[in-house]
């Protein structure tokens, strides 16, 4: 069956549809670059890089998506691991920037390489850990990648080329943005330092902003080279508070994973609940009641107002204003009281089950939200009034970190990033999940692409999360259904084979979770995407040329979560 | 007291002993209630209560502060200069006593009766950028030698339209006697300077906000760019005496401010230096309510305001003063 694919590959990209995840594209490594490009022509931006380790061999999963025509394709490219060593990829970073963390971050779970690729030097993992490759397991635990997926559809499918140029000339790539050098063995400071050469001109200062900066919000570290105050280089530098959450997720059953969800990304758990059950269903053909449905919605967006209200005080944090947190925490903090009657808990919720949520809401739920949300208007034009229309916060945010959408596209970056950079891509509307397409609400966009334009985005967001709760304790009284689907499996039921990707918008953008089966009791591969790590891995061409305290305005203005980043 | 006398001290010597004890009483007291007003100040601006815990509505905070402080250790970083290190702190308070000296603060009370007061405190206030310098240098740190670049390029500055903002008091008062100004000044409100010179007011109260690092133009220590800027390294009461500093510095700022603006220790109904407690204070506060509402300006915008704004505007108040004294 190998043989035959891989025969049938040879002579073309071959297409095949599935009925779940659009357009699915089977290719060569080699072909790779060539579609890339093609792709990239098209405006397709780079969602996420996925690779998994079968006993065929490793295959790398491109999901691409454009945010302009809602159009998806997906790439699948199958590469041996030739007598245990490791599976060869070109590397497509100069292609899509947003690729080069994608393939570090392979690299280090995985026996593959990217040849080409500009800086392969470990991402997430520890520098001395690099050999371990966590995610790579023991040949006779691998599955093959044909019991996973309808790999064999591949043979006599029709060909691909035309959509992907498989015929057409690779255009030369474009200069590689090399940050890390080849790496002074004696040099001084850690393993990043020493790959991180001053550029040799004099008067230049290196300097480690992180891990324990008060402005990166966590244990981000970004390497600068500064001329006087201005950013010469900078380079974000992951990994300090990376929990391997991929392998927690194949060390247990999906349900037993719903509260790691909780702890990926702690200021909107509920929209990574969303994900997962959305892949499990759809992988499992759950159903879910309408009155869970809205359940879902419901506590979601609150999630969605507390998290851009925390990110909202923090931002003002880090320009120097400190007053502005306090009201934020104080609205958050009856956010988080109305939560806790309806999930249990205040923070790291993991309320979504699979074909419902846990449980009703406590008495007082409904009051409590609608009492909040009748008040939550004039709170937002007070903040207005008081923080959006200072002059000295326009200062410091109109025309900082200005991104266009090519920078948008190239890095992968959605939510209010690229909403703020004029394309109103929101998944609620592109690929609408649960309900929300039966509500009315619009997508805030802005043209400006700096940092105000992501400020304003995220402030009108929230007045559209306050409509959408609105709409849905209007129907919520007469929503048909329980809390959780009669016929709902229990929670650690055993998945079915097959591949699922569960994609919603998350506070922070584009969150999906791919979940991958072979029938085990435990899933085969759990593949988290971060919209937070492909936002930030602009940072360092974003930030070429700008002050310090611009910087810190930028990395403010993209709402990072650091354990989402390094998950 | 024959003995005293047999001595011969000269009046003017205990005059200045006795003064600079209670200065010393007077900035300490003043310091840490500042400090817990600050915090007060603060959490009403925050809608939360502020320090509640130590002492009835938190008033021993301060204390407890300063205990915990003083009772740090000192901790000196690898590769710091020892001296520059360990004398910055010094050098930034020390000053701060001889800046109260010429001040009045009530009818005859002052330290030192000098005609050059005015220009004896511009000159040592000048003294606190070198301690900011020395600490951001001796620190052997990155972000303190940040800090302290911003303070060097900050200070030097927005002393030029300081100065230029009292240069217009002074001439128009003819004297550089803190005393004579506050003379030449009546107890209502119109027959003060400010009434007379509001350009001029307004100029010092944004240098008196640049001058003392407070918010918006707390740069050299901007804790979100530069964690803590010049005093990232100090530990106890190394900080201790930089925080005491500052406040003590503000103190200094407004209390010239009410000198030169404000009519000193002149008051409506009843003179004295209640008026001029009260003045220093409200000023204090304004201050702090600033520094808990606005966001923090960046770096070439407070030299731009600086050099294209308060420099020009300060030259044509100049120019304009010496022409109505000219033809009036």
């Amino acid at each position: 069956m190998r043989e035959q694919v891989l025969e049938s590959l040879a002579g073309a990209p071959r297409l095949v549809e599935w009925p779940c995840g659009g357009r699915q594209v089977f290719l060569e490594p080699s072909a790779l670059p060539a579609a890339m490009c093609r792709l990239k022509a098209d405006g397709m931006l780079l969602e996420d890089v996925t690779v998994t380790e079968y006993a065929e061999g490793c295959e790398a999963v491109y999901h691409l998506s454009n945010p302009q025509t809602l159009d998806r394709v997906t790439l699948h490219a199958l590469a041996a691991t030739n007598g245990g060593g490791a599976a060869v990829f070109p590397t497509v970073s100069h292609i899509f920037q947003g690729a080069d963390w994608h393939e570090r971050e392979a690299m280090d779970f995985f026996p593959v390489t990217f040849t080409g690729h500009p800086t392969p030097l470990p991402l997430l993992l520890a520098p001395e850990m690099v050999d371990e490759k966590p995610l790579s397991r023991p040949v006779d635990k691998r599955s093959s990648i044909f019991t996973v997926m309808d790999y064999s559809a591949v043979v006599g499918a029709p060909s691909a080329a035309p959509l992907i140029g498989w015929e057409d000339e690779i255009p030369a790539p474009p200069p590689v943005h090399a940050i890390f050098s080849e790496g002074l063995p004696d040099a001084p400071g850690d393993f990043y330092t020493r790959h991180f050469q001053a550029t040799g001109e004099p008067d230049r200062l290196i300097l480690n902003m992180g891990p324990q900066h008060p402005s990166t919000h966590g244990v981000l570290r970004v390497i600068l080279e500064l001329d006087g105050e201005y950013i010469v280089r900078a380079e974000p530098v992951l990994g300090y508070i990376h929990r391997m959450h991929e392998l927690m997720g194949q060390n247990r059953k999906a349900g037993q994973f719903l509260p790691n969800m909780g702890r990926v990304d702690y200021l909107h758990a509920l929209g990574w609940n969303h994900a997962l059950v959305l892949a499990v269903e759809q992988l499992a053909g759950i159903e879910v009641p309408e009155r869970a449905e809205l359940l879902r919605i419901l506590t979601v967006e609150l999630n969605r107002i507390s998290s851009h209200l925390l990110w909202w005080g923090a931002y003002l944090l880090d320009l120097g204003a400190f007053t502005p947190i306090m009201y934020g925490f104080d609205d958050r903090e009856t956010i988080m009281d109305l939560l806790q009657l309806a999930t249990g808990s205040r923070l790291t919720y993991c309320y979504h089950r699979f074909g419902g949520v846990s449980h009703e809401p406590m008495p007082g739920f409904y009051e409590g939200v609608k009492d909040f949300i009748d008040g939550f208007d004039a709170r937002l034009a007070m903040y207005k009034d008081l923080v959006t229309e200072n002059i000295i916060l326009r200062k410091r945010v109109e025309g900082v970190g200005e991104m266009d959408l090519d920078v948008c596209r190239r890095y992968g970056c959605t939510g209010p990033v690229i909403r703020g950079s004029g394309l109103a891509f929101d998944v609620r509307r592109a690929w609408p999940y649960s309900l929300y397409s039966e509500f009315d609400f619009t997508i805030p966009v802005r043209t400006e692409g700096d940092a105000l334009a992501r400020y304003l985005v995220r402030m009108d967001e929230m007045a559209e999360s306050a409509r959408i709760i609105k709409q849905v304790l209007e129907r919520i009284p007469g929503a048909a259904g329980g809390h959780l689907h009669p016929k709902a499996p229990k929670q650690d039921f055993t998945l079915p084979k097959g591949v699922a990707r569960g994609v919603v918008e998350a506070a922070r953008g584009l969150v999906a979770v791919e979940v991958i089966s072979d029938g085990g009791k435990t899933p085969y591969r759990m593949r988290l995407r971060s919209p937070c790590f492909s936002n930030l891995s602009c940072f360092a061409e974003v930030s070429r040329g700008t002050l310090l305290a611009d910087a810190v305005s930028t990395l403010g203005s993209l709402d990072l979560v650091i354990p989402e980043i390094d998950r | 007291m024959m003995a005293l006398a047999d001595l011969q001290i000269p009046g003017a010597l205990v005059r200045l002993v006795v003064a600079l004890a209670a200065l010393a009483a007077f900035v300490g007291v003043n310091g840490m209630l500042l400090v817990y007003l600050e915090r007060k100040v603060a959490g009403h601006i925050q809608r939360r209560p502020g320090p509640f815990e130590v002492g009835p509505h938190g008033i021993l905070q301060a204390v407890a502060d300063a205990l915990k402080l003083v009772g740090k250790q000192l901790v000196t970083p690898n590769g710091a200069d020892w001296l520059l290190f360990w004398g910055a702190p010094v050098v930034s308070f020390m000053p701060v006593f001889l800046l109260f000296l010429p001040i009045e603060f009530g009818p005859g009370l002052y330290g030192l009766d000098v005609n050059l007061g005015l220009l004896l405190i511009l000159a040592f206030a000048g003294l606190n950028v070198v301690a900011l310098c020395m600490a951001g240098w001796g620190s052997n740190n990155k972000w303190a030698l940040l800090g302290a670049a911003r303070a060097v390029a900050q200070s030097v500055a927005y002393e030029i339209p300081l100065l230029l903002a009292v240069l217009a008091i002074a001439a128009m008062a003819g004297t550089l006697h803190l005393g004579e100004i506050v003379a030449k000044q009546g107890s209502w409100p119109w027959q003060w300077n400010v009434a007379l010179q509001p350009v001029a007011f307004f100029i010092y109260f944004v240098c008196s906000v640049a001058e003392t690092n407070r918010a918006p133009f707390d740069l050299p220590e901007a804790e979100s760019e530069l964690t803590a800027g010049f005093h990232t390294e100090y530990p106890g009461m190394g900080f201790g005496l930089f925080f005491l500093a500052e406040y003590a510095e503000m103190i200094v700022v407004s209390a010239v401010g009410a000198t030169l603006f404000l009519g000193g220790w002149k008051g409506p109904l009843v003179d004295g230096v209640w008026w001029f407690l009260f003045k220093i204070y409200a000023w204090l506060l304004v201050m702090m309510w600033i520094r808990w509402t606005y966001p923090r300006v960046r770096f070439d915008q407070i030299l731009n305001l600086c050099w294209k704004w308060l420099i020009p505007l300060a030259l044509l108040n100049l120019l304009a003063t010496f022409v109505a004294l000219a033809v009036v």
